[in-house]
């Protein structure tokens, strides 16, 4: 579903991702696991047409990205950041059907979808029509997610999505958005520093040092069998602050 | 249904394009008739304003809008038909530094211009020496050359007089005068000096009204010094020979006024007895037998119809320098490179003080063949365009750059394309900072805009110009009280176009509640 074949990038001199070469099947999870500073993000943002590659190919469902193809592409994308990325001078509502109404989408069906959305993300109906800025934290995560979710996108990124969250209101989306995972069938990439997120959420992580991946496979192995000293110290200093 | 946004936006910039374009309805007129911004400029004006007004010609008169350069050069490009003016300037002002010393050469020089003299009106307002009648009596003082023999008198004179070659320095030399107890002064020190007895001998204008108020006595000039300051009109050859009446009119008053006459016109109006226009009338009725009735706008007449002129020149400067200022601010942000150059231009524009740059777009505007001058002038709407223009420009800028950039990489993978994202999300963000910046453009384009009056564009800076030259209180008072209400309301205007056009969520960072 999402390849990416050799793919580097650097600012300045500094190399922030090197060659990078990754297969994301239809369907699965992958978490980008690793400290901040290690090209996680940036590898999100290449994905989502925000980072133009230095060299490489992505591929997005068997079509490499470029100028020509990348808004095609991202009616395919789902896109969540930690802020949330809410459009403050729109409701929750409107922030959510906003590309439904640019593809023109009828009235009805935006309802239809909606309440699914609402109740898959147990988002409080009544707060639909309020302003980002008068929503909790968590329930701007949600107004974010259903709007990635809406137009059911085959691909779904992630940027620490539960990053700004306190604890309490952390478990209860993280635990939604396993249910919106599942049941959206997407693939999904999810970066994140958190240990407890990669166990939740993936099907298959990827341990990034220095824009290089240093292990790769399912959570379990990673906590198991850590690859190199860095990967020893990374799962460990998460494990002992818990 | 889709470009909703888009469709908003553009039907936005044509209202405020459309509604700071169309001109106001004018009267069409005949004859221009400019003055130069003193008094006796401004009554000669009405003098010949109302003989073609008599003559059935439809005239408007351009009062006080400039000084010699900026009337003269309205004259030559064909904005005015004709203005009072006085040789000496001419000699010394417009034809400086050119070989013109005669009259003869001076009418070959000005008919080149297309432009005429007419014969002297009948007085010569010239520099002259003045004292109190009790003094010059006691002194027995009547020519310059009677100086000579009081080397004891005190002199205040003006530091004009005392530099020009053509005055003291001249004086000096053809009278060989004794006194050595000489200072320059201020006018109106002099003046007030002369009158306490401090000093003997000061300089005025030969047609100054104060030489009336006090009964000074000009000393005559015996040995012919002083250059002539003949008053004349200058006037448009080719309006001249369209309209014959106009030209009889500027004959009628060939010879008609003598100093002591003018002096009076002049003391009539600057203490405040009649204003120019009725001083014109019964001077017309007097010596020329000409009866006509002078229309006395009231004070509140006379601020209604500056209120909206200036009005005028707040609507046709303001609106399209919000079109092109948020323009700009998207310009800038979106090309930083260029942009920088943008903000720094629209910034020096900001730097450039008013008075230089309405004189500098003159002759800029005139090229383009717009009017120039007298009311909606357009050297005036776009000076406060682009002074209206930075404000605008930054704010949009700053509004757009302050947008987090997740919420526009949000709206970019969300697949929105430039411009939609542009109309729905970026400017909708950022329009209470941009509404911020008209606010700010505005309330400085209703105080710049009296400014407007200097070339004769109307507005509320024309009864404060006026109020200033007669030293009336009342007058300055009937242009900056009803500026200062306007600045205001447009202030509460812009207030409540935000209350109505800003959504609840850029309002304000409320306290959320947690779930």
């Amino acid at each position: 579903m999402l390849e990416l074949r050799e793919v580097t990038k650097s600012y300045a001199g500094a190399t922030v991702v090197a060659p990078l070469t990754l297969n994301v099947a239809a369907g699965e999870v992958l978490v980008l696991l690793g400290p901040s500073g290690c090209g996680k993000t940036t590898i999100l943002r290449m994905i989502a047409g925000l980072v133009t590659p230095a060299s490489g190919e992505i591929t997005v469902d068997g079509l490499p990205l470029s100028n020509a193809t990348i808004s095609h592409v991202r009616h395919k994308l789902g896109y969540v950041i930690q802020e949330g990325g809410l459009f403050p001078h729109l409701t929750a509502r409107a922030n959510i059907v906003l590309m439904a109404r640019h593809v023109g989408w009828l009235r009805e069906r935006m309802e239809r979808r909606l309440v699914e959305l609402v109740e898959m993300t147990e988002f409080p109906p009544d707060a639909l029509d309020r302003y980002p800025t008068e929503l909790s934290g968590g329930q701007r995560q949600r107004v974010s997610l259903m709007r990635a979710l809406f137009l059911e996108p085959r691909l779904l990124l992630l940027d620490e999505p539960l990053g700004a969250l306190d604890p309490l209101i952390r478990a209860g989306l993280q635990r939604d958005l396993k249910t919106a995972f599942t049941r959206s069938g997407a693939t999904v990439v999810l970066v994140t520093h958190d240990l407890v997120e990669a166990s939740w959420f993936a099907d298959r992580v990827c341990v990034l040092e220095a824009g290089r991946v240093v292990q790769e496979g399912p959570f379990a192995e990673i906590v198991e069998r850590p690859a190199s000293q860095f990967v020893r110290e990374f799962v460990n200093s998460q494990v002992v602050a818990s | 249904m889709k470009h909703r946004a888009l469709w908003k936006l553009a039907a936005i910039v044509v209202i405020l394009l459309v509604a700071g374009l169309v001109p106001a309805p004018r009267d069409e007129v005949q004859l221009r008739i400019g003055s130069k911004k003193f008094t006796e400029s401004v009554i000669l004006g009405e003098v010949l304003r109302l003989l073609d007004e008599q003559a059935g010609l439809n005239v408007a008169h351009y009062r006080e809008f400039g000084g010699t350069r900026i009337v003269f050069d309205a004259l030559a490009a064909g904005e005015i038909d004709a203005y009072p003016e006085y040789t000496g300037t001419i000699l010394g002002e417009i034809f400086a530094g050119k070989e013109v010393t005669d009259a003869k050469t001076m009418r070959q020089e000005l008919a080149r211009l297309g432009i005429g003299v007419s014969e002297s009106l009948g007085f010569n307002n010239t520099y002259a020496l003045a004292l109190t009648r009790t003094r010059a009596d006691e002194l027995g003082v009547k020519r310059i050359s009677d100086l000579v023999r009081h080397p004891e008198l005190q002199f205040a004179l003006t530091h004009e007089f005392l530099d020009r070659a053509d005055c003291w320095p001249a004086l000096l030399e053809a009278y060989d005068l004794p006194q050595k107890k000489v200072v320059g002064v201020d006018h109106d020190i002099a003046y007030r000096q002369l009158i306490s007895g401090e000093v003997d001998v000061i300089d005025v204008y030969s047609t100054d009204a104060v030489i009336r108020q006090a009964d000074l006595v000009l000393l005559e000039d015996d040995r012919q010094v002083f250059p002539r300051y003949e008053a004349v009109w200058l006037f448009r050859s080719d309006t001249a020979s369209r309209y014959p009446a106009f030209r009889q009119a500027i004959e009628r008053t060939e010879g008609a006024i003598s100093e002591a006459e003018m002096q009076a016109l002049n003391d009539r109006v600057e203490s405040r007895t009649a204003s120019e226009s009725e001083t014109a009338a019964l001077f017309l009725a007097e010596k020329l037998g000409v009866r006509l009735e002078v229309a006395s706008t009231s004070y509140w007449r006379m601020i209604v119809r500056h209120t909206m002129e200036h009005l005028d020149l707040v609507r046709r400067s303001l609106l399209p320098a919000i079109v092109v200022g948020v323009a700009l601010g998207v310009f800038c942000q979106r090309w930083p490179s260029a942009g920088r150059g943008v903000l720094a231009g629209a910034g020096l524009l900001q730097t450039i003080p008013s008075l230089a740059l309405l004189v500098l777009l003159l002759p800029v505007v005139g090229w383009f063949g717009y009017r120039s001058i007298g009311e909606g002038s357009v050297t005036a709407i776009v000076a406060l365009f682009c002074y209206a223009l930075m404000p605008v420009v930054r704010n949009t800028y700053t509004g757009l750059e302050a947008i987090p950039r997740g919420v526009v990489e949000s709206a970019t993978v969300l697949g929105l394309s430039r411009s939609s994202k542009l109309a729905e999300i970026e400017l909708p963000i950022a329009l209470p900072t941009i509404l911020a910046g008209v606010r700010t453009a505005g309330v400085q384009c209703v105080g710049f805009a009296t400014l407007g009056a200097i070339i004769g564009a109307g507005g509320l800076g024309q009864p404060i110009l006026r109020g200033i030259r007669v030293s009336d209180p009342k007058l300055v008072l009937a242009g900056a009280v009803p500026a200062a209400l306007l600045a205001l309301a447009l202030q509460l205007l812009l207030d409540l176009l935000e209350w109505a056009v800003v959504p609840r969520g850029l309002k304000r960072r409320q306290v959320r509640s947690e779930l």
